[in-house]
């Protein structure tokens, strides 16, 4: 038995013809009287997510000379003195080679974000830990994770299951927008709730094609029975969110439904692409206050940034290896206004998570999350050194306002620290040279 | 010993003992009766005719051993070693005969120098012309016969090797496939409007990529609601008549209609006859909902939505089963063969015929896959599916996503993009296949195709709105493939032409050579600032390549041959200048000078890797995964067989699709081989 009625039992009886709706009383009190859960008892979710630039910073000028809660803003980290208090600063963190060739704008990030330094590229078949993360707080929302790419790319993502199965990125606010506020959205602090009829159908067409599962699996091999499995998995996914939908959502004080963000055209023109970011932050940010997702991932720039200033015939990638130090200046300038721009962006994204009142604090101190790049020093592609900061105080298990310097160690600390504070039960994380069991306790409340 | 007795139990094993005698054997002999007729040693000539007596008599064994081994080596071969064995056992009928002349005609001699000597020099001098003859024979018949069992040996018809193909796999539909895929089964009116999942591109082709990925959650979000769209539409008021069938109401459940629908849709998106195991949940599922809803076509939905977000829809799912002939090896079943072929050729799935074909289990005769190759291949259909091989080769599926700075290239547009690729496809569909011409000749040809839109990228007039055909006259700075504008605003920079990116993807999807990756900690700031007053034009920074030691060796494959099309800009413009400095566009091409582009396209033409290269990417795009070792000499032998058949697509599609890699499948070496059930089991 697949439902918890019987399925023709329950077409007849509440939704053949006009849809019933279920009135329910609205809530003056969504809120315990201490502010960190709803009425209802349950606490306020924690979330979790990511936020990836392009093409790192000039270590000299990002990295804060002084350690602990006093360190200094270097001119690269000026953008940021505005969210300062919500932010951690992790400098010197690095993904260790382990004997592997450095995969240019590749092992970087995948290095930080599976734990192994990749030996070839598209060779990844560990999952990104913000994966795990979604198995471990995502599977009671409406989407496990969302990816979304300000370059307007559905392939500009690096939450990836293993090397198969990437999870693509919304290109585009609107498209984020209709994902999480189209069809299939019930507001939770809507007075009536009325169930789409046709979810019934749905359901059943899905579970006819589940219960052929045992069949396929036997005809295909097993490399091709994992991408089976992960297509059921997809499937059982969407499953969960139309037996969601069935349901009256609870109410949330914080959720606002956001209006829909205008249409925006394709491009790496990069205060286009700081204007579709700061869209898609807004929507974001509903997204999680209404409680659609709890994990995230936010492509600002890619891996090798795309990004150029109209008019100029160089991305920022070409740039950080092609113009040459400013003698005067003693580094790239034009490279590094890209560093400027996107620190500023970041800025604008925390800012967007702290505008949304939710308890007795805001949406980001609910939130934990991890800005990275691929690489520092893009120029030698270098990966000693990784940029990373973290945002919020995931509901209060995370200290934001230090500087933590963490010099020839590898960037699977911060990955475990991530996941440990998001409740997954794991000692240790990352594999040979980067394997580790210590989490960066500095940042710990 | 008692081994080899054993072994001359089998005919087939005294055949390849003996055949050596007639031919061997015979050559000796002929050699010391011709010494002896030469020399007039008549002892000599008589030792020289009772060998070849001897050896071309010894023939009556070999020839009875290779009869009586016919039928169980004919059960034991593919379908091409059968064709050779065939052809072995033809010839040894003819001409074999010749042995049986040469025994008696030796005897004749060897009487006559006994009774009749004066007869004995004319008849050891015909035994030694006959012999002669029988030896050209022999090697005939023992070539065929060589090439049964060793594809190595078939030189002239190299396709019908034997080769050891690589595994099977899923693989997944893209955005084209699944559109004709809908169009093909509930008409082309029906809109397909949604999101696909990115493709990856592996091994240089999209093609290979789709075998290995999977969907994702919110990919699988994407294709439930395309399926829910298509679901809709196909129960529309408006479109009921063309169901498989007629409800007997249209307010409750009608199973045996939805049964026919289910059966009907359901083999034309699956690709094959669905068993009753698949047919009977979605007939129950669509009658509860009917029933529930009081509307039959609610569960005629239902029944078309499960089908469209069933694995096997978005997946071709290959399957590969024991060969009864070879045990140990793996054919593709029916209904693989059936896919893979029409997808190859057509970019889209079998049509009715051939899915009966392949129902019939008729696809495993080599006869009637020959046929069916050949429908086809002669069918218009394949335009489709030559330009599906070419978007994918050319990677001209990213031309329309191109992003140009506005700035720089003002007339930039998604219309310029999207001509710039038809035109290309216009081309390659016109000179390989309506025009049969040699594939080489794309590299140099001047015909073209244009629109108005484009007309102004190549500063041609275009007085039609329509696609019109032209030849651009002598002089005019374009010709080939090399010069279209797709291919050069592709491999380019947002803002600028890239030597580098051009020269890698020409050494890369056109010469199938590897260009590694740039080390991780260069050095780059010397070059490139194209403001630079020094460094004019691209050649000038790219001077620093070939200067440093680090960069020397890749670039040296990239930069040389990506500069001969420097004189066209970002978006594929001719230009003589870059910053007002002359653009010298000369070079070498692994030995061939060139002036410019035109002669960089004929050398090019004229490089030995282009053809080859093009058949190893038919077949990887025909069969979705890399080359494995044991078909490499397969497929040069594919490779060889087009260059002697004047680099003709068609014949390179065709031998492709007649290979025995193509038809078969080697066991994943994890694990014991995916089987398909038996026909007929659920």
């Amino acid at each position: 038995m697949r439902y918890p009625v019987n399925r023709r039992e329950f077409l007849r009886g509440s939704l053949a013809g006009a849809a019933v709706t279920v009135g329910l009383p609205y809530l003056d009190i969504f809120l315990d009287a201490n502010g960190t859960a709803l009425a209802s008892g349950a606490p306020l979710p924690r979330r979790f997510g990511t936020w990836f630039f392009g093409c790192g910073m000039n270590p000299d000028r990002w990295a804060p000379t002084k350690q602990g809660t006093d360190f200094d803003l270097p001119p690269e980290l000026a953008p940021i003195a505005p969210v300062r208090e919500h932010l951690s600063v992790l400098s010197g963190f690095s993904v260790l080679l382990a004997g592997e060739a450095n995969q240019v704008h590749y092992t970087g990030i995948v290095g930080t974000l599976t734990g192994e330094a990749p030996a070839r590229m598209d060779v990844a078949d560990l999952p990104t830990f913000d994966v795990l993360i979604a198995d471990q707080i995502g599977a009671s929302t409406r989407f496990r994770s969302l990816e979304m790419a300000a370059t307007g790319r559905p392939e500009h993502s690096y939450s990836r299951r293993n090397a198969t199965s990437l999870n693509p990125s919304e290109p585009s606010p609107l498209a984020l927008y209709n994902r999480v506020f189209g069809p299939g959205f019930a507001d939770p602090n809507a007075a009536e709730f009325t169930p789409d009829p046709r979810v019934l159908l749905r359901r059943s067409a899905l579970s006819v094609v589940a219960d052929d599962r045992k069949r396929m699996e036997r005809q295909v091999g097993a490399t091709d029975r994992a991408r089976l499995d992960q297509y059921f998995t997809s499937l059982r996914q969407l499953e969960r969110q139309l037996e969601l939908s069935l349901t009256k959502p609870p109410p949330l004080e914080a959720c606002r439904v956001p209006d829909a963000p205008p249409e925006l055209a394709d491009s790496f023109e990069v205060e286009h692409v700081v204007e579709s970011h700061r869209l898609m932050s807004q929507v974001l940010a509903m997204a999680l206050a209404c409680d659609q997702t709890r994990v995230f991932n936010m492509v600002f720039s890619d891996a090798a940034s795309s990004l150029h200033t109209a008019g100029s015939s160089d991305s920022h990638h070409s740039l950080t290896h092609e113009e040459p130090d400013d003698p005067e200046l003693g580094y790239q300038p034009r490279a590094t206004a890209f560093v400027m721009r996107t620190m500023e962006a970041w800025t604008e994204f925390v800012q967007a998570l702290a505008a949304v009142p939710e308890g007795d604090g805001t949406l980001l101190d609910n939130c934990l999350v991890m800005c990275h790049s691929e690489s520092s020093d893009a120029n030698t592609h270098s990966v000693s050194g990784l940029p990373v900061i973290l945002a919020g105080r995931a509901g209060g298990r995370v200290k934001p306002g230090v500087h933590v310097r963490g010099v020839g160690e590898s960037t699977t600390r911060v990955a475990l620290t991530m996941q440990q504070v998001m409740g997954l039960p794991v000692a240790s994380f990352g594999v040979r040279q980067n394997a580790t069991s210590r989490p960066v306790s500095e940042v710990l409340a | 010993m008692e081994l080899l007795g054993e072994f001359l139990q089998d005919p087939a094993y005294r055949h390849v003992v003996l055949n050596h005698f007639p031919i061997t054997g015979l050559l000796v002999a002929w050699v010391v009766l011709v010494i002896g007729l030469v020399l007039r040693q008549r002892e000599t000539s008589r030792v020289g005719l009772a060998l070849v007596g001897v050896t071309a008599g010894s023939a009556l064994f070999v020839m009875s051993a290779g009869e009586a081994a016919y039928p169980a080596v004919y059960d034991a071969l593919d379908g091409s070693g059968r064709e050779w064995l065939d052809r072995h056992a033809e010839l040894a009928g003819t001409w074999g005969r010749m042995l049986y002349v040469t025994l008696a005609l030796a005897g004749a001699a060897l009487a006559a120098g006994v009774w009749l000597p004066a007869w004995a020099g004319a008849a050891s001098i015909a035994a030694a012309l006959s012999a002669a003859v029988a030896l050209g024979a022999t090697t005939a018949i023992a070539d065929a016969g060589g090439k049964v069992r060793h594809a190595a040996f078939r030189s002239d018809t190299h396709y019908l090797a034997e080769a050891t193909a690589g595994p099977v796999a899923m693989r997944r539909l893209n955005a084209a496939q699944y559109r004709i895929a809908i169009a093909e089964a509930f008409g082309d009116d029906i809109e397909v409007t949604g999101r696909f999942e990115p493709e990856a591109r592996r091994s240089g082709l999209l093609a290979v990529g789709n075998a290995q990925v999977a969907v994702s959650a919110a990919g699988f979000e994407g294709y439930e609601a395309l399926a829910r769209n298509i679901a809709e539409q196909v129960v529309a008021p408006e479109r009921r008549d063309r169901l498989a069938c007629r409800p007997a109401s249209d307010t409750g459940p009608d199973d045996q209609c939805t049964a026919a629908f289910v059966r009907e849709a359901g083999s034309s998106l699956l690709r094959r006859t669905l068993d009753d195991a698949e047919i009977r949940p979605r007939v129950a599922a669509a009658s509860d909902t009917a029933a529930a809803m009081g509307d039959f076509y609610a569960g005629l939905e239902l029944a078309a939505l499960s089908l469209l977000v069933a694995p096997d829809f978005l997946f071709r799912v290959e399957r590969a089963e024991p060969a009864p002939a070879a045990p140990g090896e793996l054919r593709l079943t029916d209904d693989t063969l059936a896919s893979r072929l029409s997808y190859f050729l057509w970019n889209a799935g079998p049509d009715e015929a051939l899915r009966g074909a392949a129902a019939a289990g008729e696809l495993s005769d080599a006869d009637a896959w020959t046929r069916h190759v050949d429908r086809l291949l002669d069918s218009p259909r394949v335009e489709t599916g030559v330009r599906a091989i070419f978007d994918d080769l050319l990677h001209l599926g990213d031309v329309e996503a191109l992003q140009k700075d506005l700035v720089r290239f003002p007339t930039f547009s998604q219309a310029v993009a999207r001509d710039a690729r038809e035109q290309t496809l216009r081309v390659v569909v016109d000179h390989l296949l309506e025009q049969d011409r040699d594939y080489r000749e794309l590299f140099t040809t001047r015909r073209s195709f244009m629109t108005r839109t484009l007309g102004a990228l190549y500063r041609v007039p275009v007085r039609s709105r329509e696609w019109q055909a032209m030849e651009f006259a002598e002089g005019y700075p374009r010709a080939g493939l090399l010069s279209h504008a797709s291919l050069l605003m592709l491999h380019a920079h947002p803002g600028r032409s890239s030597p580098t990116l051009r020269g890698e993807f020409l050494r890369e999807s056109l010469l199938c050579e590897t260009v590694p990756p740039a080390p991780a900690d260069v050095e780059f700031s010397l070059f490139n600032d194209d403001q630079s007053a020094e460094h004019r034009t691209a050649r000038d920074r790219l001077e620093v390549h070939s200067t440093t030691p680090s960069c020397r060796g890749c670039h040296q494959l990239t930069d040389p041959v990506g500069l001969g099309l420097e004189q066209f800009d970002g978006i594929g413009r001719h230009r003589t200048t870059e910053n007002e400095a002359p653009i010298d566009a000369s070079g070498e091409l692994d030995g061939q000078r060139f002036a410019d582009h035109v002669e960089l396209g004929a050398a090019f033409r004229d490089h030995p890797r282009l053809s080859p290269c093009l058949v190893e990417n038919l077949y990887k795009y025909a069969v979705g995964r890399d080359i494995v070792d044991a078909e490499r000499a397969m497929v040069s032998g594919i490779a060889d067989d087009f260059a002697a058949g004047g680099f003709r697509l068609r014949a390179a599609l065709r031998a492709v699709a007649l290979s025995a890699g193509f038809r078969t499948a080697a066991p994943p070496r994890d694990e014991a081989p995916a089987v398909a059930p038996a026909r007929g089991e659920p």
